[in-house]
């Protein structure tokens, strides 16, 4: 915690001519879940998790006529459900009003602490651009070692995972860091997966390890990063409920907005 | 070839010519990009026209150099007599398409190109985290519904790696604890410092205003950042850097796997290449603007995954100068069809304007070429480089500024630099004021002249450049007076 606003460095958006207040913005959304009883929850047994998201020092989301007074560029909603299989059942819908797509991202997971990605996985991809791309519906299995995508009859390999290591979707970190945690945390050792982001591009070396924990206005937060191949540094933050409280690379940060469903 | 081909021209933005693992750099996977190397040919020694994006891109979009495009400089505004080549392509039989990033100021992408994707919010400087996803997903779209009634000519603009912008952006008022002494990366995995981080400091006045004094003209607040930096902030720098790339490169990737399994991939050529490269500690700077090697050295392959179209697989070529302004000519090469009168080179003449056509030269032919690269930057920086010597100098500014971008005038020629790029590759000894030195650099200042004689640079009549030329003018003239008191 060295920086602005009390804020810390992973997190801290602070370029000095932005206006309006990225500190202010952020704590306001923090503390308005954390003020609610019902942030008590237990993050694992949650339905649902949505996000505003925060610029990062990524600053084209206010020049010229986009200048405007709300700094968020979009939201997160990430929803999961065990079926009757055991398995989980993820949806994702990630809304970004500066490049205009909207995601919804479907797959399932084995109940394990990796949320291994299992069967078939659904993107689809719509966007309110003014020139001709508008939408894109694409469907994708691991065959073997090799991880396929197929979209409009075109079936493409985007790379292989071999089956011990462990895989899941970026998305599902939300609830694999969480289930790690006590294990990372307390043995100081790194967390090796590969990952599949936005269920389309294969990075397929990727650790995860304990950076340290924080207050932030009276809440502690347990932070975890992320490094891999292809991917920007990232940095989670977890509440002692096991939700991810903040998720910050330095081009965007994702402040946990509101919880559905799940047990009070 | 029966018929004429399919040519996609994929661009990213501020890769550094090494930037790339099939070359030889072990800090950085780029398996895509390695494999376009593979199934083409690698230029070295290619150079873009102008070290900024918008700069470069007007001569991607023209096939003239800077000072004759308008846009000199990053915010310049394109000359409406001048047509593109989205323009000539559209009018020629061929379709268009644009998607991603455009970056060409006073010329509307949308006007000129069919375009697929520009965002939601235009697509400006940066933003590649955002982006360069929904442009992959857009020219999937494309390529896997075209009907092919026409050949189509794709340029896919990536924005990353610039978002090492962002990151530089977010050093400049905080200092992120060191991730070595975290524990978080070790020491194998970081890059060196660059061989030249210790340079000559005899630089030009003008890169000395722009990028190096405390109020440069060109983000001071990152320079004040970095200047506290240590060895591993630099160093750190550069393994960030290299991920922007990794993850363009898995966008490529996408591109080149859909591209494989629809009908057109025997039949389109492929054309790689950056706007500009990234300093990344080289020379304790950052970004671009400068006219250093890193800073505007970029790849440029030229490929084509199927037979359909001829070209030389898997091969270096370490031998010609390539420059920002052959891309026009190479495409309307590959497409048949007449250039404009400004951009006109028959094959195998040494042009006298613009580009050449890197055509013959990815066939394997041997044809006549030029013998040095010419680059501008800044409206007032230029340099040359020769296959030895590398010559980089500035025109001073007049009282009051005519703004008709300079040249040739050797009366007005400022500093120079002066680099055995054999002997140091990495530019870190001026030789311009050293003795026995005398001829090359005549030689090298005669060549710009020469170059420049060749130009046909307009006055610039947009207020928005013409006040940043005179701004930028005010704040180079009292940098020489300061020489002159001094």
């Amino acid at each position: 915690m060295n920086n602005s606003e009390g804020l810390h460095w992973s997190f801290d958006y602070n370029y000095g001519a932005q206006n309006p207040h990225f500190a202010q913005q952020l704590v306001e959304t923090f503390l308005g879940f954390y003020a609610d009883p019902r942030a008590g929850r237990i993050g694992a047994e949650a339905v649902g998790h949505v996000y505003d998201i925060f610029p990062n020092y990524w600053r084209g989301y206010a020049t010229g006529a986009h200048l405007q007074d709300n700094l968020s560029l979009g939201e997160a909603v990430i929803k999961r459900q065990q079926a009757d299989d055991a398995r989980w059942h993820y949806t994702i819908q990630y809304t970004n009003t500066t490049s205009g797509e909207d995601l919804q991202l479907r797959f399932h997971t084995a109940d394990d602490p990796h949320r291994s990605l299992t069967g078939k996985w659904y993107i689809q991809a719509q966007n309110d651009c003014q020139d001709s791309y508008s939408a894109l519906a694409c469907e994708g299995q691991r065959v073997a070692d090799e991880i396929r995508l197929i979209v409009n009859h075109a079936e493409i390999t985007v790379g292989t995972v071999q089956k011990d290591t462990p895989f899941t979707c970026n998305w599902a970190l939300f609830d694999v860091i969480p289930a790690l945690s006590g294990a990372i945390q307390g043995s100081g050792e790194v967390v090796e997966m590969a990952l599949l982001e936005d269920l389309e591009k294969l990075r397929p070396v990727n650790r995860i390890g304990f950076l340290e924990s924080i207050r932030l206005h009276e809440t502690q937060l347990d932070g975890y990063y992320l490094y891999g191949e292809g991917l920007l540094p990232s940095y989670w933050w977890l509440d002692t409920h096991g939700n991810v409280a903040i998720f910050a690379n330095f081009f965007q940060t994702f402040v946990l907005r509101e919880i559905v469903g799940g047990r009070a | 070839m029966n018929k004429r081909p399919n040519i996609l021209f994929i661009n990213t933005d501020q890769q550094s010519w090494n930037a790339v693992s099939a070359y030889g750099n072990p800090y950085i996977r780029t398996p895509n990009i390695d494999r376009l190397h593979r199934n083409g040919t690698s230029f070295m020694r290619s150079y873009c026209s102008d070290p900024v994006c918008a700069a470069t891109r007007s001569s991607w979009a023209t096939g003239l150099y800077t000072s004759e495009t308008g846009v000199p400089f990053n915010g310049g505004h394109m000359h409406e007599e001048i047509q593109d080549i989205g323009q000539t392509l559209n009018t020629s039989g061929y379709k268009a398409f644009h998607c991603g990033k455009w970056h060409v100021p006073g010329r509307n992408v949308r006007e000129s190109f069919h375009t697929l994707y520009y965002g939601k919010r235009d697509i400006g400087a940066g933003g590649g985290e955002y982006y360069d996803s929904a442009s992959t997903h857009a020219v999937i779209d494309f390529l896997t519904t075209y009907d092919g009634n026409a050949p189509f000519y794709l340029q896919i603009g990536y924005v990353n790696p610039h978002d090492v912008c962002e990151y530089l952006h977010n050093h400049e008022e905080k200092r992120v604890p060191n991730p070595l002494e975290q524990g978080i990366i070790t020491e194998d995995e970081l890059p060196p410092l660059p061989e030249n981080f210790h340079y000559d400091e005899s630089e030009t006045v003008l890169q000395q205003v722009c990028r190096r004094t405390d109020d440069a003209l060109i983000h001071s607040a990152i320079l004040n950042g970095v200047r506290n930096w240590d060895e591993f902030q630099w160093r750190y720098l550069i393994w960030n850097y290299y991920r922007f790339i990794e993850k363009v490169d898995t966008e490529i990737g996408i591109v080149l796997n859909v591209l494989e399994q629809t009908p057109f991939c025997d039949d389109t050529v492929i054309v790689f290449s950056a706007d500009h490269g990234e300093a990344c500690g080289n020379h304790q700077m950052f970004q671009k603007f400068t006219l250093y090697e890193e800073s505007i050295r970029v790849p440029f392959i030229v490929s084509c995954l199927g037979d359909g179209v001829p070209v030389q697989k898997n091969r270096f070529d370490r031998e010609h100068f390539i420059s920002g302004v052959d891309l026009v000519p190479t495409v309307y090469d590959y497409a048949g069809i007449d250039a404009p009168e400004a951009v006109r080179v028959e094959r195998g003449e040494i042009p006298r304007l613009g580009g050449m056509s890197v055509r013959p030269l990815a066939e394997g032919d041997e044809i006549p070429w030029r013998e040095y690269a010419y680059v501008e930057s800044n409206y007032w920086g230029r340099a040359v480089v020769a296959d030895r010597y590398k010559y980089v100098t500035e025109y001073k500014p007049t009282d009051p500024e005519d703004f008709r971008p300079p040249g040739p005038d050797a009366s007005r020629l400022g500093r120079a630099q002066l680099f055995d790029l054999q002997e140091d590759p990495w530019e870190t000894r001026n030789l311009a004021g050293q003795s026995g030195y005398e001829d090359v650099l005549d030689s090298c200042r005669a060549d710009l002249l020469a170059q420049e004689a060749r130009l046909n640079r307009w006055q610039i009549e947009h207020p928005n450049p013409r006040n940043v030329i005179s701004n930028w003018g005010a704040r180079l003239r009292v940098g020489w007076d300061g020489l002159s008191v001094s």
